[in-house]
């Protein structure tokens, strides 16, 4: 064989023991590892209290399904309901009467539980003592409790009694009960003595 | 017309800053446009001030707005002013700033302030400051449609 056939063969033994070493040496799979998605835990039917730094409730969540992530302990929930209190008046203790639940297909809650996302047939109302009580629908919401702040990218529809009003762009705020839209305004007053249209 | 007040009051507008308790307020802005019955009004800025969730008033800004209604006779009347002060409780729309209201083939009245009463459709005109007047045009009638 000429020296240079040889001199391949050579370099091809080389190449090959080099990717046999690659491939011994690769990361083992470590069980719960944030990036296979396995969760550290599961929760099932249950009802989680989340108090902020003060101790006081932030929200409560009762849910079929949480499950957590290990990496960056986040929990993502299956058909989530949020129970958000909101002081009644300035300076008052907020109570669950003058806040609002929240409903969704699925939830995500940051680590420290400053951000709930909600994501699918999301519909927030104010509790069911509220008098008059006020609905806000949409299709992803991201709610702040800590900041009693609301957003919302796409087009929401807020339902009270007397008007609706849709728009895109939402950012609200949760305790004094004030939408705002960024684009795409529509409103209906219906007088309480209406008339129906010619 | 007359019965313009208790219809349902449909608003569009760029961008609103909405209160949703039953007495909030709703400020709505950019290319407003509202329609209340035959009425429709067209202006830059609109504050809807509710109680127990019905409107009590609007108030319009714009360059200027701009107020079309029918009247109960069939005839319209078309109005502008830079400002104008729709009050529900008193069925009262005040114009002021430039403010002029056109029944086309009657005539018109334009002033500094105007106040138009839907329900007996009494206008009263008042110059602009002290030296404001009050100018007023009537159409003759047709001949032979005496």
């Amino acid at each position: 064989m000429s020296r240079r056939g040889w001199l391949l063969m050579v370099l091809f033994v080389v190449a090959v023991a080099m990717g046999i070493s690659v491939w011994k040496h690769r990361p083992k799979d470590r069980g719960g590892s944030a990036d296979n998605g396995r969760s550290d835990y599961v929760l099932t039917d249950f009802e989680a209290i989340v108090l902020d730094k003060q101790g006081r409730e932030s929200f409560t969540l009762q849910a079929p399904k949480l499950t957590r992530s290990p990496g960056d302990q986040t929990m993502t929930i299956q058909t989530p309901v949020f129970f958000i209190p909101v002081a009644p008046a300035e300076g008052q203790v907020p109570t669950r009467e003058a806040g609002w639940e929240v409903r969704s297909n699925t939830g995500w809650v940051s680590a420290d539980g400053d951000e709930l996302r909600l994501i699918g047939a999301v519909d927030a109302r104010t509790a069911s003592g509220a008098e008059r009580r006020v609905t806000i629908n949409t299709d992803r919401m991201n709610v702040f409790p800590l900041t009693n702040r609301a957003t919302a990218p796409g087009t929401v529809t807020v339902v009270q009694p007397g008007s609706i009003l849709r728009g895109q762009g939402m950012d609200a705020r949760l305790d004094t009960k004030r939408v705002r839209f960024s684009s795409n305004v529509k409103a209906r007053y219906v007088p309480s003595s209406s008339v129906p249209s010619p | 017309r007359t019965s313009d007040r208790s219809q349902p009051m449909n608003v569009e507008a760029d961008g609103s800053d909405c209160s949703i308790s039953d007495t909030g307020q709703c400020v709505l802005t950019g290319n407003v446009h509202i329609t209340q019955g035959t009425m429709v009004i067209q202006a830059g800025r609109a504050v809807v001030h509710r109680a127990n969730g019905d409107i009590r008033r609007v108030q319009f800004t714009g360059s200027p707005v701009n107020l079309t209604q029918e009247l109960d006779d069939g005839s319209t009347i078309k109005a502008r002013a830079q400002n104008v002060d729709y009050d529900m409780a008193t069925d009262t729309v005040v114009f002021t700033g430039d403010a002029l209201i056109d029944q086309p083939g009657r005539g018109n009245i334009s002033g500094g302030r105007i106040a138009y009463n839907m329900r007996s459709g009494q206008v009263q005109g008042t110059g602009e400051g002290d030296k404001g007047r009050v100018r007023m045009q009537f159409q003759p009638k047709q001949q032979g449609s005496r």
